[in-house]
C-alpha cells in the first residue's frame, strides 16, 4: 500500500480539521462565551413551554428538582460542591418528613461548564422532565445563556454558585431568578475595600473565561469609583495556561513591581500562574476571587498557593454546633477528610433549605408561580452560613453583600481565616 | 538576559515532550503509512494511569484525595508504558488494519472517534479535574535569577537518550531493520520473510509508549494532566512531525526545538498588554506555516524528496 503524498497532505489537513472541530464542541476548561443565537433560539422554544408549567404540577409523588452545574470538566469542583451541598440538604429535609409527605427528587443535568451544554440541559429539564425548579450551575458564562430561558419559562431558579452580577440583572417581572452566592458586584467591592485599605500599588490580572472577564469588569468599575490607579492595564490570561505560559505576564509583573496582584479567576490556571512566580523568584501578595478557592489551586500549586488570600461565606474552621454538623456529614457521605469548595457546599446547602422551606407553602409544590411568591416571601431560617431574614428581598433577589464575606488564606493545602494584623 | 535563558529553557523542555510524542506520529507513519490522531490522547491516558498509580487520586470523580496504598513511582511509570504499548498493539489491529487500505480515509475517522472516547472515558471514570503527578528528580537549580526544575533537564536528557536508543535500534538491531525493510517496502519485506503484521504491531506498540513517556515526563512540568491537556499536545506535536518530516527521526527533533524557540520568543517578546496575544499569534502562525509546508513541500523540511516513478 503506498499513499503519494499530496494525498495525505490533504488527508491530514482534513483530520486536523476535524479533530480540532471536535474538539472545540468538546467540554471546555471553563466557561463559554454566550452565543447570541442559541440564546435567542432558545428563548423561542421555551416561549412555547411555559404553557407547560402548569403540567409540571401533578399535585402526588416526589417533587422534582433540576439539579445543573458543571459535574465534569474544568469545573467540576465547583459544580461537585452544588451537588454535594443540595443533595445534603434534600437528604435532610426527605429524612424528616419531606414536604408535607412528599419526597424532593434531584434530576441531575451536566452542562460541562459549557453554555451550550447548559441551555440543552436546562430546556430538557423544563420540556421533558418537567422540573417545578432548576437549582445550580456553577459558570457565570453558562448562567448568563440560561438565565433568559428561565425568564421566560417562568420557573424558579436557585443559584448557589455562579456569581456573575448580570445573572440576576436578567428582565423578569416578576423575576424567577433567585441566588445565595457570592456575587461578583459583592465580592469585587469586598475584595477592592480589603488591597485599598492594605496596598497602594495594585495591579489586576484575570482568566480569560466569562467568569474571568466580568468580574474584571466589576472590580475595574469599582476601583475607579474609589479613583484608584493601577499599576498597567488589567492582563488577561488563558485559564489553560502552563506554568511556563504564564512566565511573560509574570515578567510584566515584576517590571511595575505592584504591592499586590488581584486575580479574578478559577484555580488550577491561578496554582500554575503562583508556580511560574515561584520559579521566577517573584514574590508578590495576591488576592483572588473565591474562584482561587477551588481545590485544584492547591493540589496542582503543591505549596505555591500559601499566603494567596480569598473571599469566602463558609469556614469549616467554625465551630458552632449546625457548621460542624454538616461538615462531619459531608465528610462521612463523601468518605474524606476535607472539605471541598467549602463555601460553594454551604451556600448549596443553605440555599435547598430555604427552597425547602418555600415548597411547604400551600401550592408552592405544585406550581412554578406559587413557588416563586413563597420563596419571595420566607420570613427568616437560621441557616450554617447566617441566619437569613427575608433573603430574597434585594431587587435583584440576591441574599448575599459584601458585608457577608469574610478573608481566609491558603495554608498548607487549607483555607485559613485571615486577620488583617 | 534573565528572559532569554528562561525562553531557551522553556523551549529546550518543550521540544524535548514535543519530540517524544512526534516520534510517536513517525514510526506509524512509516510502517503503515497511517497516523494515530488520538496520540495526544494517548499522551494524556498515559499520564493519567501513572497519576492514578503513584499519587493520591481522588474520589467521585473529583476533588478530595481518599487514603490509599501507592505504587513505587518507577513502578507506576513502568506499567503505564506497558499498558499504552498493548494499547497501541489493539489499535493497530482493530482500528488501523481494517480502514488501511489505500482509499479508505476510514483509518483517520476511526483515531479520531478514538480520541474522544478515550477524552470521555477519563472524564466519565476518572474524572475530570487537573491532577499533578511527582516529577522523577524533585527541586530545582537556581539559574540566572529564576528556579528551574531538574525535572526539564530530566526531560531533555531522556529525549536525547531516546533518540539514541532508537537510532541504535533501527541501525542495529535485526529488529529495527526489519522495521525499515517493511517501511521502504512491506511486499519485499513481507517476501524475504519479514511478519509485516508483527512489525506494524511492533512500530504502535513503540508509539503508544512514547505517548506514554511523553505525558509522564510532561505533567510534573505543567502542573497537572486533565483529560483535556493532551489534546493540545498532541497538535503541537503533529505540527511538529510534519514541519520535520514524517520519516526523519532528527529532522522532527530540531523540528522540535525551533517550533518551540519561535513559541517562547513569540510569547515572551511579542507581548502586547495580554498574555493571549503572543500565544494566539503563535498558533496563527504555525498553522499557517503548517499548510505551507504540506502544500510545498508536504515530506516535511528535512523529510527527504520522494522520487516516485511513474
Amino acid at each position: 500500500m503506498k499513499f503519494s503524498y499530496a494525498r495525505l497532505a490533504s488527508l491530514m489537513l482534513l483530520a486536523l480539521f476535524t479533530s480540532l472541530l471536535l474538539g472545540a464542541c468538546g467540554p471546555s476548561a471553563g466557561d463559554t462565551p454566550v452565543p447570541a443565537a442559541t440564546t435567542a433560539s432558545a428563548v423561542t422554544t421555551s416561549a412555547t413551554t411555559t404553557s407547560a408549567t402548569t403540567a409540571a404540577a401533578s399535585g402526588q409523588g416526589d417533587i422534582k428538582i433540576g439539579l445543573v452545574g458543571a459535574f465534569t470538566g474544568g469545573s467540576a469542583s465547583l459544580g461537585l460542591s452544588i451537588k454535594r451541598g443540595a443533595t445534603l440538604a434534600a437528604d435532610e429535609i426527605n429524612n424528616s418528613g419531606g414536604i408535607n409527605g412528599r419526597k424532593i427528587t434531584l434530576v441531575e443535568r451536566d452542562d460541562k461548564a459549557t453554555a451550550n451544554e447548559g441551555v440543552t440541559s436546562i430546556k430538557d429539564l423544563i420540556d421533558k422532565e418537567k422540573v417545578l425548579a432548576l437549582f445550580g450551575t456553577a459558570n457565570t458564562g453558562v448562567a448568563v445563556a440560561e438565565a433568559p430561558i428561565v425568564q421566560q419559562s417562568h420557573i424558579p431558579w436557585l443559584i448557589p454558585v455562579a456569581t456573575g452580577t448580570k445573572i440576576t440583572e436578567e428582565p423578569g417581572s416578576p423575576s424567577f431568578i433567585f441566588r445565595l452566592s457570592m456575587t461578583d458586584r459583592y465580592q469585587t467591592q469586598f475584595v477592592g475595600d480589603f488591597v485599598t485599605s492594605k496596598y497602594k500599588k495594585i495591579a489586576v490580572i484575570n482568566d480569560d473565561t466569562g467568569y474571568g472577564t466580568l468580574g474584571r469588569d466589576d472590580l475595574l468599575a469599582y476601583l475607579k469609583q474609589k479613583n484608584v490607579t493601577l499599576v498597567f492595564d488589567p492582563i488577561s490570561y488563558k485559564a489553560g495556561g502552563t506554568p511556563d505560559d504564564m512566565k511573560p505576564m509574570i515578567n510584566r509583573l515584576k517590571e511595575a513591581a505592584p504591592d499586590v496582584v488581584v486575580n479574578w479567576g478559577l484555580g488550577p490556571a491561578a496554582a500554575n500562574i503562583k508556580k511560574a512566580m515561584k520559579e521566577l523568584n517573584v514574590e508578590l501578595p495576591m488576592v483572588g476571587s473565591w474562584g482561587l478557592s477551588m481545590p485544584e489551586f492547591a493540589t496542582v500549586g503543591q505549596g505555591a498557593e500559601n499566603g494567596t488570600i480569598v473571599p469566602q461565606t463558609f469556614s469549616v474552621a467554625s465551630t458552632g454546633q449546625k457548621q460542624a454538623d454538616l461538615v462531619n456529614r459531608y465528610k462521612a457521605a463523601y468518605k474524606t477528610d476535607r472539605v471541598d469548595f467549602p463555601s460553594g457546599v454551604a451556600q448549596s446547602y443553605d440555599l435547598m433549605m430555604l427552597l425547602g422551606i418555600a415548597l411547604k407553602q400551600p401550592g408552592a409544590a405544585d406550581d412554578r408561580e406559587k413557588l416563586r411568591a413563597a420563596l419571595t416571601g420566607i420570613p427568616s431560617y437560621d441557616g450554617v452560613i447566617k441566619k437569613y431574614d427575608n433573603p430574597f428581598k434585594s431587587p435583584t433577589q440576591d441574599v448575599f453583600t459584601d458585608k457577608d464575606f469574610f478573608l481566609t488564606v491558603w495554608k498548607d493545602g487549607n483555607l485559613v481565616p485571615f486577620t488583617k494584623s | 538576559m534573565d528572559t532569554l535563558i528562561q525562553c531557551l529553557i522553556s523551549a529546550l523542555s518543550n521540544a524535548s515532550i514535543y519530540a517524544l510524542i512526534a516520534f510517536g506520529f513517525s514510526l506509524t507513519y512509516v510502517t503503515t503509512g497511517t497516523l494515530n490522531f488520538a496520540q495526544g490522547e494517548f499522551v494524556m491516558v498515559g499520564s493519567m494511569i501513572g497519576i492514578f498509580l503513584v499519587m493520591n487520586w481522588q474520589n467521585d470523580g473529583a476533588l478530595t484525595a481518599v487514603q490509599r496504598p501507592l505504587w513505587p513511582l518507577w513502578l507506576g511509570y513502568i506499567v503505564s508504558v506497558l499498558v499504552m504499548s498493548g494499547l497501541g498493539v489493539l489499535l493497530e489491529r482493530y482500528v488501523m488494519r481494517p480502514f488501511s487500505t489505500s482509499l479508505s480515509i476510514g483509518w483517520i475517522m476511526s483515531t479520531v472517534a478514538i480520541a474522544i472516547l478515550l477524552r470521555n472515558i477519563i472524564e466519565n471514570f476518572i474524572g475530570s479535574q487537573v491532577n499533578p503527578l511527582d516529577p522523577v528528580v524533585k527541586g530545582s537549580l537556581s539559574l540566572a535569577g529564576q528556579q528551574v526544575d531538574w525535572q526539564k533537564f530530566f526531560n531533555m536528557g531522556l529525549t536525547l537518550t531516546i533518540i539514541i536508543l532508537l537510532q541504535l535500534f533501527f541501525k542495529k538491531t535485526m529488529l529495527g531493520k526489519s522495521v525499515r525493510a517493511v517501511a521502504f517496502n512491506p511486499t519485499a519485506a513481507g517476501l524475504m520473510g519479514i511478519n509485516v503484521n508483527f512489525v506494524k504491531a511492533l512500530a504502535f506498540a513503540l508509539s503508544g509508549a512514547l505517548a506514554a513517556i511523553g505525558g509522564l515526563a510532561l505533567t510534573p512540568v505543567i502542573g497537572g494532566m486533565g483529560p483535556e491537556t493532551g489534546t493540545s499536545f498532541g497538535i503541537a506535536a503533529f505540527a511538529v512531525a510534519i514541519i520535520g518530516g514524517l520519516d526523519n527521526l532528527l529532522g522532527i527533533a530540531v523540528a522540535a526545538v525551533l517550533y518551540s524557540l519561535t513559541e517562547q520568543f513569540i510569547q515572551n517578546y511579542l507581548y502586547l498588554g495580554t498574555s493571549n496575544f503572543g500565544i494566539d499569534l503563535f498558533r496563527a502562525i504555525t498553522f499557517g506555516l503548517l499548510i505551507v509546508v504540506l502544500a510545498v513541500k508536504p515530506t516535511g523540511i528535512f523529510g527527504r524528496t520522494l522520487v516516485q516513478k511513474v
